[in-house]
């Protein structure tokens, strides 16, 4: 197949897949497009470099946003896999110079897995002052993928990070994220996971925040709903080391049907000015929201579908 | 005409009857108001009549159709309504679509119904979350039950979490809603709001007591709080 057809055939699955492909043919968006190991598609913008190698069946990106770059649209990326199998290995280094700002726009789709592996190892390093909002959406079509996002991130002096994270359409098949991050003093990290689990969908979510630096801050909050036979396992560490740091944890988690969620919250707590907190709830969806929708005319499954759907906004 | 009607009903708990042979009926148009101290079965009642509770014996009918079997789901198509005491939060639902559940309406139609139960317009854009106070929360069902035009609405304790200067906008809000059509049970512990009624029930025990004008049952009222207060000093 040649590349216009190809390109044309990713778009057409992209749409398909839910987004809006528009912004993916804009100059004025920063992108990298990728189907299987191959990249479609790459657009710089002011101030923004994209630089990519394969080796050793593995894709390299190295973004760099450059020194006090405030980056006026969102950065796109898109991995994509058409094929119904595949083993896609991404490596992605993304960094912020000291005073930089960016919006990222991540979409991970796979309409037609059967057996599609995607593993994606990141390295984000947030510069002192600057600041990342990164949105990660997933589309594993009807029979789910194995997918392995793990990223390490450094957040540094008085900058701030804010990821969130979805996988709510579809199957997913098997999710294994691992997030670990490090902030430094003044820094910002809020991790946002809002997951559906459907069919047999295993999840595994591990998150780790360190607040290092002095007046650091974090929050993690995820988002589970487990239904039929998913089976869904988050662990949520948060750690306050240095002085005056401040941080949070909140998971919910319900089940509908035969799911099963565990969730393992750990709050450590080495410096004494620090203060950490933490909550979680785990269950069936709570029976006076259901009990207050169906007041409203609507049937038990109806009440459930939109306390779920709000759960996972 | 009778609207409602509820025989012998009785809910039996662990801790005994809640409702013990309670007999009541409302009539078509009218406010018709509850009063009882706390835990004599007020909002059992309320959750009987929504389907809400199941009863261990006796007979509900509405509009001369036994609905003693009926989903809550069905109740609230036929035209019941309920204000909860307290009503739950809900994460990651904008109170404009929350209005919209189960009703066709324009965001102008909520806005102007936000205002009137005392939110500003801008409210449509929250979401219905702890970020909310109880009593704005409580204005919202207010405004659920307005834009829903039912045949009886029953207002559990609905001052309970409002302010004293929104009192009177509530009862402004009960009498309008009544005035369009709507008969209104109204649950209430406290006299002030039942002045607004065209009849009152005294309810002790799990049973309605009597049936008569409010400030014949208001005293009577008074006078069982006294005694309520006696057997607990």
């Amino acid at each position: 197949m040649n590349y216009e057809d190809e390109f044309k055939q990713f778009v057409n699955a992209y749409e398909k897949s839910g987004y809006v492909s528009n912004n993916l043919f804009s100059p004025k968006y920063a992108k990298l497009i990728v189907n299987e190991s191959k990249v479609l598609s790459k657009g710089e913008v002011e101030g923004v470099s994209i630089k990519t190698r394969f080796k050793n069946g593995t894709l390299y990106a190295k973004i760099t946003i450059k020194k006090g770059v405030k980056v006026k649209y969102p950065i796109h990326m898109c991995f994509g896999v058409l094929k119904e199998k595949w083993n896609q290995k991404i490596h992605t280094t993304l960094i912020l110079e000291e005073g930089a700002e960016a919006k990222m726009i991540s979409h991970c789709f796979f309409p037609n897995s059967k057996n599609v592996f995607h593993i994606m190892k990141g390295n984000f390093i947030l510069k002192n002052n600057s600041k990342l909002i990164y949105e990660e959406e997933h589309f594993h079509g009807k029979n789910g993928a194995i997918v392995k996002p793990h990223v390490k991130i450094k957040v540094g002096k008085n900058s701030f990070y804010v990821s969130t994270f979805k996988a709510k359409r579809g199957v997913i098949g098997k999710l294994d994220i691992n997030y670990k991050l490090d902030v430094g003093e003044k820094g910002v990290a809020e991790l946002y996971t809002k997951v559906f689990g459907r069919k047999k969908d295993k999840i595994k979510i591990y998150e780790e925040v360190n607040l290092k630096g002095n007046n650091s801050r974090g929050i993690l909050q995820s988002r589970v709903a487990a239904t039929e036979n998913s089976q869904c396992n988050v662990k949520s560490v948060m750690r306050g080391l240095g002085n005056y740091s401040r941080g949070h944890v909140d998971c919910t988690e319900i089940i509908e049907e035969n799911g099963v969620v565990s969730a393992i919250p750990i709050v450590e707590v080495k410096n004494k000015t620090a203060h950490i907190t933490h909550e979680a709830s785990l269950g069936r969806v709570n029976k006076k929201q259901v009990d207050t929708l169906m007041t409203k005319g609507l049937t038990e499954e109806e009440a459930v579908e939109i306390i779920i759907r709000g759960l996972l906004r | 005409m009778i609207l409602l009607s509820l025989k012998h009903i009785i809910v039996k708990k662990e801790r005994g009857k809640i409702l013990d042979r309670l007999s009541l009926n409302v009539n078509k148009g009218e406010i018709h108001a509850i009063i009882g101290t706390n835990g004599v079965g007020k909002t059992t009642l309320a959750n009987v009549i929504m389907g809400l509770e199941k009863v261990s014996n006796g007979r509900i009918k509405f509009q001369n159709k036994d609905i003693t079997n009926l989903s809550v789901s069905k109740r609230a198509k036929i035209g019941i309504k309920i204000l909860q005491q307290n009503p739950p939060s809900f994460e990651g639902i904008k109170i404009r679509e929350y209005l919209k559940v189960g009703n066709e309406l324009s965001i102008k139609d909520i806005k102007r119904i936000l205002k009137k139960v005392g939110l500003p317009e801008e409210y449509s854009e929250r979401f219905l979350d702890d970020t909310l106070s109880g009593g704005e929360r409580k204005r919202v069902e207010i405004a659920s039950i307005l834009t829903s035009n039912p045949k009886l609405a029953i207002l559990d304790e609905p001052d309970s979490g409002i302010d004293m200067l929104s009192i009177s906008d509530l009862k402004k809000i009960i009498k309008e809603l009544n005035k369009e059509g709507t008969t209104i049970l109204l649950i209430t512990h406290r006299g002030e709001i039942a002045k607004i009624a065209d009849v009152a029930s005294l309810m002790c025990n799990g049973k309605i007591k009597k049936t008569g004008n409010p400030k014949e049952i208001s005293s009577l009222f008074k006078k069982e709080c006294k005694n309520e207060l006696r057997r607990r000093v």
